[in-house]
């Protein structure tokens, strides 16, 4: 073997050769030979169990990762798939217009939104391009949106007008973005448009921005507040009460900062949970500005979340300053007398009221002045209505300067005032007040330099007894003054027990009045009118009687003036007026001739309203002639209210209807005046007629009413006709008509009817005398 | 340092007598043994009794090692006396794998001095989870002491390995040996040469050192689908296919687990070391000519670079190795030897698991690799 060959021998077996003491060139013994031999067969063995462990390993490993390859190139495929499934799904159903454009602004694709946001254009007009479909002033705001997306590689948003294919301005919010390579030229750039329609959002803000603008111009407070009263807006005039300058948001003021200790208790307390009850609340509340407290209406209204939970307040507040001005201008008109200033009755009564209450739990001394000032109306007629005014207010200011300031004074109407002291230490109290308010007025009025001397009257009524009221207080003491103007005026008088005794007989009257026509108490009376030279029955006055039981008949002296303050006179009138004209249609049927009836018709009657339809319907029902139907009304009516005693007068002539001045000459008008009045007949007083035939001026007075009167027109009636003499005069002077003692007192109904028959066989009679004589 | 190596043979006896002029207080004998010397420990008792003062280490091994010859059947041992070192041993008794982190921990605490070099175990085979006992050790130990060492083995067997306690061999024992002194130079190398193969696949059932499935899947299975023909080998022919395994996929440090049993039952696998779950592991095979390299590398990092006098260096690979190498297992031990100062004697065996730092220090269990510790005095 030549040294450049290489050795033929394998490592290994030269290691085993090495390891046995062998040479390759030479040959072992047979043991050694057997070493070698197992030697050599285990590294064939090795060599197969690792070429046999290799290729299985291979073999398993390669399909085990073969496997796995097609495993996750399965899936990594259907992950793609799906993943562009799903962008293409985003993309063909999202609401938001994705585009992409070249350079020229080209549409190189659009999804679906992007066609229904230009109104449904399946494609795009014009040059073609995507500007076509933005507004022309917005055109350029987009190339320049695109270009500054490329240059800072930055999206860029922006808000561009789009006209639609129905010509509608739509609003888009635009986000642009530039599809880069590195140092690619923008010429072969491509651009991502997203595009959303904020149309409604943008004229929402527009309308909202409209909205806050109302609000921030308004006058009135608007809040917006959280439930814990952390405000979320509050408009300008708002602010301004907070003392928070225009650009200063609130922000961590609270809503109830804006008032009053007192109104912000009302607004946590009660508005806040109505708000929450109700959904709003209104009322009043004081806002505290940064200077002054100003009345407030405030609405409060609650705004819920989806769940119904209170999410936030709104708030109205209006200044109502002006309003509440008003309102106690009104509630002052209403209690207040307007000439004066004082208390008007309503007032007064109500202060007594409480005076009252408070009297009863303190028991200190409680004093009514009811105070009527005398001759007032002689300075209405002879200076006229403006002095008398002014007279009230001077006498007014008199009244309050005796009075302390605790006390009430008021003014009931026309001349009468009232004055409610409290607190008096003793009746002694009262008693000065009086004194006072007398005294006061013993000093004259300048009246335009004119000096009127008008006097007070005062009635004092102490409140004494449990059961005295506001309303028995004043009646009492209009009762004392009543008897101190009795007693000449310009005095004082003390209620006492025959006051109260006199009272309670009154009022025990009043209410038996009120009933005696339903218990028919009440009857009619009649007294006959003749010719005084022949006695002839012209016909009769009817006069008013009541027969109470337990008592008897009461003088119509009396009952008259208690029915004509309380108002039951009408009532009376009424009465009497159909019961008289009834019996007398009866008998004028029973005669078949003519029979006058005369009804006293009270002052107050004739002026309040209702006279003349009960007169109507009395007409209608008896079927009584209105001809000889005579109404007798005093002449102190005219005097009062002539025009509305003028204007029912001639009513009642138009209802054919004759009318007489009953008691004439009793107060001081005059026939020449009683002449403007639409009257036929006028009776003279008989306090005239009891002096005829005497020595006197009243026969010469009778003599010249009965010529004037005749001249005038005016039928005459005298009466109270008691003696001969008289009637022979009357006869001499040539009255008309007759009334009296002499003739007849009043007689009841069947005596009247017995009366006529006698009176009638008495004329038959004389007729034929005269028939004889002659 | 003074060091002599020897080996016993049943037939043959001694191959050079005992040197009893060693024995000192600062003597190492360190005695490989194959697993049949357990019943019988004839040569144990002749080195003690020319050794009687001497530190004394051995273990059973899955083949020794001595100089470049690979031998079984025998005892292989040296003997080192060291001039300036303090040598101290110590031993630790088990009942099973959940005692070894507090065996490593008392071993720690009893070798501990303030001037300890390195620590060198010899531990059994089977009853210790390998890992635990390391990190027990570690724990108690400043991180500048070399630990190496390794696992006593039972050949192709895997029943039952013995190390030397008091002198007697016996199951369920950790050796150790603490050289002290700053005369002391121990180097350590440790190389695979092992290719990973195949997917890697998640540890989906395991507990501690047992395996039970890997991607849902036996473990047992997919280890006799690749063994074939050969599964009816188990266990031993598992170690044609070691684990490496790692925590993430991610993860740069591999680790290598040596199968150490298998349970049919539980179509389970015990390893020499921890399969946590949710590991990763992949199939590892050998490349031999790369088996080689790694031994010769392991040699070279295991240099000591300041020695003066002979030097004794101590080969443990894994018994992996030697089924795989085969015939050509002494290939290896020649590598190494080839790699190694020339005035370096060479012993050692086949382990069931190896004991080194890792590159940065960190001491940890191996399997499947090629441990050398050299040890020389300055």
């Amino acid at each position: 073997m030549s040294q450049t060959e290489p050795d033929p021998t394998h490592g290994l077996l030269a290691k085993q050769l090495r390891r046995l003491g062998l040479r390759a060139d030479a040959p072992p013994d047979a043991a050694t030979w057997g070493a070698l031999l197992r030697r050599v067969s285990a590294a064939y063995t090795d060599a197969d169990d690792d070429r046999y462990l290799m290729e299985r390993s291979l073999e398993i490993s390669g399909t085990e990762m073969a496997d796995l390859y097609e495993e996750l190139r399965s899936t990594t495929e259907s992950r793609v798939a799906a993943q562009h499934e799903r962008l293409l799904a985003v993309t063909e159903h999202s609401p938001i217009a994705i585009a992409e454009i070249d350079a020229h602004g080209r549409v190189l694709f659009a999804n679906p939104a992007s066609r229904a946001m230009v109104g449904g254009a399946s494609s795009i007009g014009g040059d073609g391009t995507i500007f076509f479909l933005v507004h022309e002033g917005d055109r350029q705001v987009v190339r320049e949106a695109a270009m500054r997306a490329w240059e800072l590689g930055v999206d860029q948003t922006i808000t561009v007008r789009s006209t639609a294919d129905d010509g509608r301005t739509r609003w888009l919010r635009v986000n642009v973005r530039a599809l880069r390579e590195a140092d690619e030229d923008p010429v072969s750039g491509r651009w991502f448009i997203a595009a959303g329609d904020v149309t409604e959002e943008f004229e929402a803000r527009q309308s909202s921005e409209r909205l806050t603008a109302l609000l921030e111009a308004a006058t009135d407070v608007v809040a917006v507040f959280a439930p814990t009263g952390e405000l979320l807006h509050l408009n300008r005039v708002g602010c301004r009460y907070l003392g928070v300058s225009d650009e200063e948001e609130p922000v961590g003021r609270a809503f109830f900062e804006l008032f009053d200790a007192a109104s912000r208790e009302r607004v946590r307390k009660v508005a806040l949970p109505a708000v929450r009850a109700h959904g709003t609340w209104s009322g009043e509340a004081t806002l505290i500005g940064t200077d002054v407290a100003t009345a407030m209406s405030l609405v409060v209204i609650a705004h819920n979340d989806p769940d119904g939970e209170l999410e936030y307040c709104s708030a109205i507040a209006r200044d109502v300053t002006e309003l509440k001005n008003v309102q106690h201008a009104l509630a002052r008109e209403a209690t207040h007398d307007a000439l004066t200033g004082l208390p008007n009755r309503t007032l007064l009564l109500d202060r007594l009221n409480q005076a009252v209450l408070r009297t009863q739990r303190s028991g200190n001394d409680l004093a009514v002045l009811y105070v009527d000032l005398d001759r007032v109306k002689i300075v209405n007629d002879s200076l006229g209505h403006e002095a008398g005014d002014r007279l009230l207010v001077e006498a007014a200011r008199r009244l309050e300067q005796c009075a302390r300031s605790s006390d009430t004074v008021g003014r009931l109407g026309g001349d009468e005032f009232v004055i409610v002291a409290q607190d008096l230490e003793g009746p002694r109290g009262g008693v000065r007040l009086a004194m006072r308010v007398v005294h006061a007025f013993h000093e004259p009025f300048d009246l335009d330099g004119i000096e009127a001397f008008v006097t007070a009257s005062v009635g004092v009524a102490f409140r004494v007894q449990p059961e005295d009221t506001a309303v028995t207080l004043l009646r009492d003491a209009d009762v004392a003054m009543y008897r101190a103007k009795e007693a000449g005026g310009s005095r004082y008088e003390l209620f006492d027990a025959e006051m109260r005794a006199w009272a309670t007989d009154r009022f025990d009257t009043e209410s038996a009045l009120r009933h005696a026509i339903e218990r028919d108490e009440m009857f009619v009376h009649y007294q006959p009118q003749v010719r005084p030279e022949n006695g002839e029955v012209v016909g009769f006055e009817a006069l008013a009687r009541w027969d109470r039981p337990s008592i008897g008949a009461v003088e119509p002296s009396t009952f008259i003036p208690l029915a004509e303050e309380t108002g039951l006179i009408a009532v009376v009138g009424a009465f009497v007026l159909e019961q008289a004209c009834r019996e007398a249609r009866c008998w004028t049927e029973r005669l078949g001739e003519p029979l006058r009836l005369a009804v006293n018709v009270s002052g107050r009657q004739l002026t309040q309203p209702g006279l003349l339809e009960v007169v109507e319907r009395v007409l209608s029902t008896t079927g009584f002639d209105p001809a000889c139907l005579t109404l007798e009304i005093t002449e102190s009516v005219l005097v009062h209210d002539p025009a509305v005693a003028q204007t029912r007068l001639e009513a009642l002539r138009e209802l054919g209807v004759r009318t007489a001045i009953d008691d004439f000459g009793k107060g001081y008008s005059s026939l020449a005046y009683l002449q403007r009045f639409p009257i036929d007949i006028v009776k003279i007083d008989q306090v005239f007629i009891a002096g005829l035939g005497r020595e006197g001026p009243d026969t010469t007075i009778v003599a010249s009413v009965i010529e004037l009167a005749h001249a005038l027109g005016f039928e005459v009636v005298a009466e109270g006709v008691e003696t001969d003499l008289q009637l022979r005069s009357l006869i001499e002077l040539g009255c008309d008509l007759v009334q009296g003692y002499l003739v007849s007192r009043a007689l009841a109904p069947e005596a009247a009817v017995g009366f006529l028959a006698e009176r009638e066989s008495l004329r038959s009679l004389a007729a034929r005398d005269r028939a004889t004589v002659s | 340092m003074q060091l002599e190596t020897l080996s016993w043979a049943p037939d043959v006896g001694w191959s050079a007598p005992i040197p009893g002029h060693l024995d000192s207080e600062s003597t190492l004998a360190l005695a490989f043994g194959d697993p049949a010397i357990g019943a019988d420990p004839i040569p144990i008792k002749e080195l003690r009794a020319a050794l009687p003062t001497s530190r004394l280490l051995g273990c059973s091994t899955a083949g020794q090692i001595l100089g470049d010859q690979l031998t079984d059947g025998t005892l292989v041992v040296s003997i080192t006396r060291f001039e300036h070192a303090r040598v101290d041993t110590t031993t630790a008794r088990v009942s099973g794998p959940a005692e070894s982190y507090a065996a490593g921990q008392g071993i720690a605490a009893a070798l501990s001095t303030p001037d300890l070099r390195a620590v060198f175990v010899l531990s059994d085979g089977l009853l210790v989870n390998g890992s635990e006992l390391v990190r027990g050790c570690a724990s108690g130990l400043a991180s500048d002491v070399v630990v190496t060492g390794g696992l006593a083995g039972d050949g192709e067997r895997f029943e039952r390995t013995w190390v030397l306690a008091d002198d007697e061999p016996v199951t369920g024992a950790i050796a150790a040996v603490g050289l002290s002194g700053l005369s002391v130079q121990v180097g350590a190398g440790s190389y695979g040469g092992w290719d990973i193969f195949g997917p890697e696949r998640r540890i989906t059932r395991s507990d501690g050192n047992v395996l039970y499935e890997v991607d849902g899947r036996p473990a047992l299975e997919l280890y006799k689908e690749y063994l074939g023909d050969r599964a009816s080998g188990l266990p031993a022919t598992a170690l044609l296919f070691p684990l490496a395994v790692r925590e993430t996929r991610d993860g740069t440090n591999r680790t290598v687990r040596t199968i150490l049993g298998v349970d049919e039952d539980a179509q389970s696998m015990t390893f020499a070391g921890d399969v946590p779950q949710g590991w990763c592991a992949q199939l590892m095979r050998a490349n031999k000519d790369r088996l080689v390299d790694g031994a010769m590398q392991a040699a070279a990092m295991s240099e000591v670079a300041d020695a003066h006098g002979p030097r004794l260096s101590v080969a443990i690979s894994c018994v992996g190795r030697r089924l795989v190498l085969g015939e050509r297992t002494e290939e290896e031990i020649e590598a190494t030897l080839e790699a190694l100062a020339p005035d370096s004697q060479l012993v050692g065996f086949y382990s069931y698991g190896e004991i080194a730092p890792h590159g940065e220090g960190f001491c940890d269990l191996h399997n499947q690799t090629m441990t050398i510790t050299t040890i020389a005095e300055a």
